[in-house]
Parts: structure tokens; C-alpha cells; sequence
């Protein structure tokens, strides 16, 4: 369950909301700035602007880094950019949280990659040579799809899509939304949660919950918190 | 009130090395925390690949400078050995060898493996990479910090091995055959009164460097700002702050020895 308390961020609105397990959610907003900054507030990278947010009851805010990095263990996230590492090439990127988490049984990976690929044919086509390549050379839809098999091969309870099908052509916003419901079903209880800004596709005809940001004239006084890029961080925060 | 300083350069000049100390340690001590984390076969592959970047890919290139040191050596210490005997030769052997090691190799680690660490977790971090980890469930430190300074540190040390052999031996071979002076007579100079410990220290003192060297790399990647003109900066200090530390270090262990 995923519960917003009076929630607001730079320049818009959310106010109150429960997407309880189960749901597909959609929020829309005004801008990409907007949409990542819901997205990083979900995921506890930074305090929201006012209000809170509750993650399976929990704000993750407020959490130690370790606890939080467990938290995250149910949450998988697909960014806009598909937020790959770019040393490594595709197929690793899928892989790597798997590899990371699954220290034991090995073995299984292959034959999980395999059924991730699978689930992804129509979307993948017939060639996955893409997959060898590094992240740079790949269309953006591509980067998605990387990321959403990623996301799937850990099995999350909670699916975040910041930006999905933006800035995509329509075949493949299709083709994406296709994958996401399909994913969506098949795990009973599964929270997906949509953070748009381009109503698009989806606004029209949205089966599930749809919420809307509404924007402000005034940025929340504490915003920008942890936004700071000068700020040092030895401990590894991720700004 | 800002506070005055007749020496704006010169305190910012002081500042800048305690802060990398202080940073380097606390990097240090966060490899450690997560040293564990290496049995995650995603981690073994950054570390296997660290590893091979430091202490494999250079070898060929550290072995001929280690011959050529030693060649170089063995050419002075006949000028030397006709003056002061056999017993000063040895010691200036052994001593010039096994210190110099871990010194030559520390700086060739520093400005291929240190200057690139520093590159890459700068640019990871201003394309936001680091931030992607997270949202993976993935622990930054764990997976970037652990692996790096723990290869550094075991790649220095298998450097600094093999260039104690190739400058023993190799410098020895090199000079039987330029020099007039036979090659037993320099291999027992060279060999006489060494034991176990002898051979193993360069390595001990290449895995320190190591440790520090990627610490100082990591600490300079870490605290890079957002803009990509910031990245040669921080690699000019990594290269700079990590001469003093490999430069400090080594003579402290040598006078500890």
C-alpha cells in the first residue's frame, strides 16, 4: 500500500491518497522534473516538499540506509532514462540486482533471464543483439524495455514507471503498456504505480486509479533539501 | 563575520590534503564494513575486473621497467661494490630493491588504476548512475567502493611481487649479460642472508599503497559536483593527494621496518 499524506512537491500538489495493493495507479503531472522528483520520494532519496509518503506503512525518509535498501527489495523502478549503468551492456544491466540479491542459487538466473525474455518477446522482436550492446547505443524504448525486464526479474510487489511512455511513438507506448498490464497480472496484490507528466495515451482511457497533481504558484520551503549537487557526501548519498 | 586569512592559498593548500585523509578513511573503513559483500557474484566481477586492470593488464609493461631498474642498479652497485665490499653492496641491494618495489609500482597503480577510478565514479555520478543503484536495492558502497579498493589493493600487491622479481632477477640476468661482472657473483650478493619475510614485505607494502591509493580515488569520484568540468579536478587531486599518500606511506613503512 502506498499512502500520500498532504503531499507536495516543487510547483505542484498531490494532497491525499491511498493506492491500496492491487491497483494500477496513475499521477499525472506538469513536468519530467515533477515525475522524478515522486519517484525519488517514494524511493527515500529526498524528503518531500510537504507532506509525506508511506511505503507499506513505512516513510521511508526516516529510515537508516540499510533499512531503506531493504525496503527496496519489494520496489522496482524503471526511470525514463532506464537509469542502466553504462559500463556494463545491456543484458549485464538486466541482470545485475538479480546477480546482486540471488548470492547463493546462482544457477537459477539463467533460466530467469531466459523466462524474462521470453515475456518480452513481442516487445523484444526477433533479434536480441541489442542486448550485447552498451547502454549508449540502444533507442530510449529499448532502455525501458532493459529496464522493465530488470525490474521483473526481481519480482516486486511495488512496480514504480516514471515516465514510460514518453516521448515514445505510439506502437511502442502500446507495446510497453502491454508488458507493464500483463506483468501487473500476474502477481495478485501487485501495486503499479504510473508517474506521467505527458497525459497522452494513458489519460484517456485509464482503467485504474488516476490522480492528478494540481500545480502551485510556490515551491514547498524544503524542497530542495537534498537536491544540492555541491553538497559533499562522503557517505555515498546518491545526489 | 568570514573569518581572515593572510594565506587564503596556503590554508586551502593544508585543508585540502587533511580532508582527503579524513575522506580516504572513512572510504576506507566503509570497504571494510562491506567486505563481506564480495561472496555477491555481481560484486566478484567488479572485483575480478579491478584486479585485472591493476595488477594483470600492466604486468608486461611493469616487468620491463623492472628489468631495466634492475639492470640500472646492478650497473651502479659495481661502481659502489669496488669501493665498499660485499657486505654494503648487499644491504644497498636488498634495501634499494625491496623499498623502491612498492614505491615505482604505487605510482604506476596511482596514475592508470587511481586517475581512472576517479574518472569513472565521477562520471557514474553525474550521469546519475549512483542514483540508479539505489533504485535497484542495489548498496552503492558495496558494490563501487568494496570491490575497487580491494582489487587496487590486491593488484598493487601482485605488482609489487612481480617487480621485485624481475628487478632481482631479471636486472641480474640483464647485467650477467652486458656487464663484466658474472651472474652468481651478483645472485649471491642479492640472495645471501634473505628470508621469507624479505620476499613477502614488497608485496605487504604494495597492498597498503594499494588500499590507500584506491580510497584516495574513490574519496575524489565520490565529491565531484554535478558538472563534467569538474572531473579533471578531481583526478589532478586524486594524482596529487595520492603521490603524497604513496610517497608518506612508504617511508613510513620503511622506517617501521
Amino acid at each position: 500500500m502506498i499512502e500520500f499524506h498532504e503531499f507536495a512537491g516543487a510547483g505542484f500538489h498531490l494532497g491525499d491518497a491511498v493506492i491500496q495493493a492491487g491497483v494500477e495507479g496513475l499521477i499525472l503531472v506538469e513536468t519530467a522534473e515533477q515525475s522524478v522528483e515522486v519517484m525519488h520520494c517514494l524511493a527515500g532519496l529526498r524528503a518531500p516538499g510537504h507532506g509525506g509518503i508511506r511505503l507499506f506503512g513505512r516513510d521511508l525518509t526516516k529510515l537508516g540506509r540499510d533499512d531503506r535498501l531493504k525496503a527496496l527489495d519489494k520496489v522496482g523502478f524503471v526511470p525514463q532514462d532506464g537509469g542502466l549503468l553504462t559500463a556494463l551492456p545491456v543484458w549485464n544491466n538486466i541482470l545485475l540486482p538479480r546477480q546482486y540479491r540471488l548470492s547463493r542459487h546462482e544457477d537459477r538466473i539463467a533460466g530467469e533471464f531466459q523466462a524474462a525474455v521470453n515475456f518480452c518477446q513481442e516487445a523484444c522482436g526477433p533479434d536480441d543483439a541489442w542486448m550485447r550492446l552498451l547502454p549508449d547505443y540502444v533507442s530510449p524504448y529499448q532502455r525501458r524495455l532493459a529496464a522493465f525486464m530488470r525490474m521483473m526479474l526481481c519480482k516486486p510487489d511495488v512496480c514504480i514507471y516514471e515516465n514510460l511512455t514518453g516521448n515514445l511513438p505510439a506502437r511502442q507506448k502500446e507495446s510497453l503498456l502491454a508488458l507493464t498490464r500483463r506483468f501487473h497480472e500476474q502477481q495478485a496484490g501487485r501495486i503499479s504505480l504510473y508517474l506521467e507528466f505527458d497525459p497522452g495515451l494513458l489519460a484517456n482511457r485509464w482503467p485504474g486509479l488516476l490522480l492528478r497533481a494540481t500545480p502551485t504558484a510556490h515551491t514547498p520551503s524544503n524542497a530542495n533539501e537534498h537536491a544540492d549537487p555541491n553538497r559533499i557526501r562522503i557517505s555515498i548519498a546518491p545526489f | 563575520m568570514e573569518r581572515f586569512h593572510p594565506f587564503p592559498g596556503l590554508v586551502n593548500s593544508l585543508q585540502q590534503p587533511l580532508k582527503t585523509t579524513g575522506g580516504g578513511l572513512i572510504i576506507f573503513y566503509s570497504a571494510v564494513v562491506y567486505i563481506f559483500n564480495l561472496r555477491r557474484r555481481a560484486v566478484r566481477e567488479v572485483l575480478a575486473k579491478q584486479i585485472y586492470f591493476t595488477g594483470v593488464q600492466p604486468l608486461a609493461v611493469v616487468l620491463a621497467i623492472s628489468f631495466l631498474v634492475g639492470y640500472l642498479f646492478v650497473f651502479l652497485l659495481e661502481k659502489v661494490h669496488l669501493m665498499a665490499g660485499d657486505a654494503t653492496t648487499r644491504l644497498v641491494i636488498q634495501t634499494v630493491v625491496m623499498e623502491l618495489s612498492p614505491l615505482i609500482c604505487g605510482m604506476m597503480v596511482l596514475s592508470r588504476s587511481g586517475a581512472a577510478i576517479t574518472s569513472e565514479i565521477a562520471g557514474m555520478k553525474q550521469r546519475g548512475e549512483i542514483r540508479s543503484l539505489y533504485l535497484m536495492g542495489i548498496d552503492p558502497e558495496s558494490y563501487l567502493i568494496a570491490p575497487r579498493v580491494f582489487g587496487v589493493a590486491i593488484g598493487t600487491m601482485l605488482l609489487s611481487f612481480f617487480f621485485f622479481i624481475g628487478c632481482s632477477i631479471g636486472g641480474l640476468t640483464l647485467s650477467a649479460l652486458l656487464s663484466k661482472t658474472s651472474f652468481e657473483r651478483f645472485f649471491d650478493l642479492m640472495a645471501g642472508g634473505m628470508n621469507f619475510f624479505d620476499i613477502l614485505y614488497p608485496s605487504l607494502k604494495g597492498a597498503v599503497t594499494g588500499l590507500g591509493i584506491a580510497a584516495i580515488a574513490c574519496y575524489h569520484g565520490l565529491r565531484v559536483p554535478a558538472s563534467a568540468t569538474e572531473t579533471p579536478k578531481a583526478v589532478i587531486a586524486t594524482i596529487t593527494h595520492g603521490t603524497f599518500f604513496v610517497i608518506i606511506a612508504n617511508t613510513l613503512m620503511m622506517v617501521l621496518n
